[in-house]
């Protein structure tokens, strides 16, 4: 299913009009906000290490170009081999490349965000390449063709019936909704296909420029059976994902599981830095990374937009966005989604494709306090929102209202008057007055009979 | 120009004007550090006794021995009693000492030859393994895989029996980052508790694609 940024409006409706999906998304936000909300009260320190995350991450995005050359010098003396993708189609060149040399018949992939960036799966499927998510959330979405609809919880918005029915009719198995059954299913099937596989591909959580390491976490072992059984891994990086040296590591470590599932830690923490095979003789005798760029070196010209590329990819300020907990992940229409995909769609994709995500938000602000490392997501939502408008691609309804709005503001009278009729009107129609467009899903509410303005006048006598 | 130079063109054009380096906040340093020195427990076995209660807080089983040989009588009941048909063990002086002694009761399936080696490895049903470090705020088992003939017996099994030393133990996750040789901790795993999911509901299951079980037996003297 592929989806499309400019559709997100269509896409709200029918998440809107999905109480399935409403409640899965609904019951599982609220686990994670919980579970997130217990652990942050047994860390003293949490402030302090949002700080501390927030001002390593801004060192490393401000001197980018250094870091990265750094890196991938420290790779390159490990024995990991670099490779530079300006764009999606690069990205999926250099990999598939590496395929062919090697002769790779199947893939197993780990959770990774940036590959979906990429569009890796249906690439190297018509490419006939068999790719196994191997992740059990993304295994789920993978059978259903979609995409996660979370960025840590890929199937979040599914309920175990929804996943007893998709193995009955994807995989023949019996109908079960018994969570145990439904993973061994999973396990058994892809166990068989990690042990068969000749390509493993993964995404990175924390690249080290100090000493040219790929950090990454997991809670299944799928990550670690990825990178440590196939002959080739390959590592998938977004250029934003370098944090210094191990001395910061400890940092995001405790950051980024409690912020993402209320976690304490990870099951794993996983430490690349060199081919398996030249170690311990089994494994990667090779092992990439593909340093993808795809807009990002765009979205670092603005001095406080780039603050969006600090991002760990938690899943925080999702769970704790009331919209998102109403329409879930599929209704931005990308792979990023929440307050963070809300302001990484226009930069990504343009004002134009999207031109509608900055106003999926609430602007309440509770994405910032949850956001681990600090992003102001708020105040770039605001700000993204105001280049949509410049841009020239808000919505005509709303270009319409604020012009209206504005012929009134400059001439006080008529705005005067403007603002006291709807309530003399709304004395003889007492219903809420149609507003077509808006009051479909929901009613305008009623005007008050004394109009604003006197309203505010007797509100600032009565605080005298 | 190549992909790279076209990339780091394009960083360098779009951070034109950006500062120096951006100096860290001592005061934040300092604030995490103190506030650690103060949930952190004084004494070793104050330490050991958080390592215990972490561990059990996700979902590991811990035992302890007073010496090795306590520590492989455990390991003899845990086999007696856990249906354990088959097992592996990394090429450590400890697992391997108690792979010697298990082999005459228990089916041993040793790391051996490569190519065929993770095909066997994944028949075991326990595997035996030692540990570099074990961190106490969290119940996390460092392991570096540097000194090992094989990762797979962490991973493959459904049951891992790991080895702490008590004077293994560490206090968090910053100590060892700050201890650790960087070259030392290129190829290393942090593992804690056996491996799970809760991508179905949030409803926590374990054994997704690791293991079902983590016992760490923990050992007073070496």
């Amino acid at each position: 299913m592929e989806l499309v940024a400019s559709k997100t409006k269509a896409y709200i409706k029918e998440a809107l009009q999905d109480e399935n999906l409403r409640h899965a998304v609904d019951k599982a936000t609220q686990t994670a906000l919980k579970k997130r909300a217990d652990k942050v009260e047994q860390i003293p320190y949490w402030e302090e290490l949002r700080h501390k995350a927030h001002a390593v991450k801004k060192e490393v995005i401000e001197h980018l170009d250094t870091y990265l050359i750094q890196f991938e010098e420290q790779c390159q003396k490990n024995g990991i081999i670099v490779h530079w993708a300006a764009d999606t189609n690069e990205a999926q060149q250099i990999i598939f490349g590496l395929a062919k040399k090697n002769n790779v018949k199947t893939v197993v992939k780990s959770k990774s965000l940036t590959t979906e960036e990429i569009h890796l799966n249906k690439f190297l499927e018509q490419k006939n390449i068999e790719v196994l998510e191997t992740d059990l959330g993304e295994y789920i979405v993978q059978l259903l063709d979609q995409i996660p609809s979370h960025l840590t919880a890929p199937a979040l918005h599914l309920t175990r019936q929804d996943v007893g029915r998709i193995f009955e009719e994807k995989l023949g198995v019996e109908y079960t909704e018994e969570p145990t059954e439904l993973l061994t299913i999973a396990r058994e099937k892809l166990r068989e296909i990690f042990l068969a596989a000749d390509m493993g591909i993964s995404g990175v959580n924390f690249g080290i420029a100090e000493s040219g390491s790929l950090v990454v976490v997991e809670n299944e072992a799928n990550a670690r059976l990825t990178i440590g059984l196939p002959k080739i891994h390959v590592a998938v990086m977004g250029i934003e994902k370098l944090i210094p040296s191990f001395r910061e590591l400890p940092h995001f470590l405790k950051l980024l599981p409690v912020s993402a599932t209320g976690q304490k830690q990870t099951v794993y923490v996983n430490i690349v830095s060199s081919a398996l095979r030249s170690m311990t003789g089994e494994g990667p005798q090779e092992v990439h990374v593909v340093l993808l760029d795809n807009g990002r070196s765009k979205i670092l010209a603005d001095p406080q937009l780039r603050e969006t590329l600090f991002c760990i990819r938690c899943g925080a300020c999702l769970n704790t966005c009331p919209v998102y907990q109403q329409i879930g992940g599929h209704a931005y229409g990308w792979v990023y989604m929440g307050p963070i995909g809300a302001t990484l769609i226009p930069q990504y994709l343009g004002e134009m494709e999207g031109r509608y995500a900055p106003f999926v938000s609430s602007l309440c602000g509770a994405c910032f306090h949850a956001c681990p490392v600090r992003i102001n997501l708020p105040h770039h939502l605001l700000k993204l929102r105001n280049k949509v408008v410049e841009s020239g691609h808000s919505l005509k309804a709303e270009k319409i209202g604020i012009k209206i709005w504005a012929f009134l503001a400059k001439r006080p009278l008529l705005y005067r008057f403007a603002t006291w009729f709807p309530g003399k009107l709304q004395m003889i129609y007492r219903k809420p007055f149609p507003a077509p467009g808006y009051s479909k899903e929901r009613e305008l509410g009623t005007f008050d009979s004394k109009g604003f303005r006197k309203r505010f006048l007797e509100m600032q006598k009565s605080k005298k | 120009m190549n992909s790279r130079e076209l990339i780091l063109n394009k960083i360098k054009a779009s951070l034109s004007g950006s500062g120096s380096r951006v100096p860290g906040d001592p005061d934040v340093d300092q604030q995490i550090s103190d506030s650690l020195a103060e949930i952190t427990p004084e004494n070793i076995d104050s330490l050991a006794g958080q390592f215990h209660k972490e561990l059990e807080l996700v979902s590991g089983e811990f035992q302890s021995a007073k010496n090795e040989q306590q520590a492989l009588q455990i390991v003899q009941d845990i086999f007696s009693t856990s249906d354990i048909k088959s097992f592996t063990c990394t090429s450590a002086p400890l697992p391997s000492r108690f792979a010697e002694a298990l082999k005459t009761d228990y089916q041993f399936i040793p790391t051996g030859e490569q190519e065929a080696r993770k095909n066997r490895l994944a028949q075991a049903t326990a595997g035996l393994v030692d540990v570099d470090y074990a961190i106490a705020d969290s119940g996390t088992l460092v392991v570096r895989f540097d000194r090992l003939d094989s990762t797979l017996p962490h991973f493959l099994p459904d049951v891992i029996i790991a080895f702490v030393y008590k004077d293994q133990l560490l206090a968090n996750h910053f100590e060892l980052f700050d201890k650790i040789d960087p070259d030392a901790a290129k190829n290393m795993t942090l593992i804690t508790g056996p491996s799970r999911t809760a991508d179905i509901e949030k409803i926590l299951i374990l054994g997704a694609h690791g293991p079902r079980r983590l016992v760490v037996i923990f050992i007073d003297q070496r």
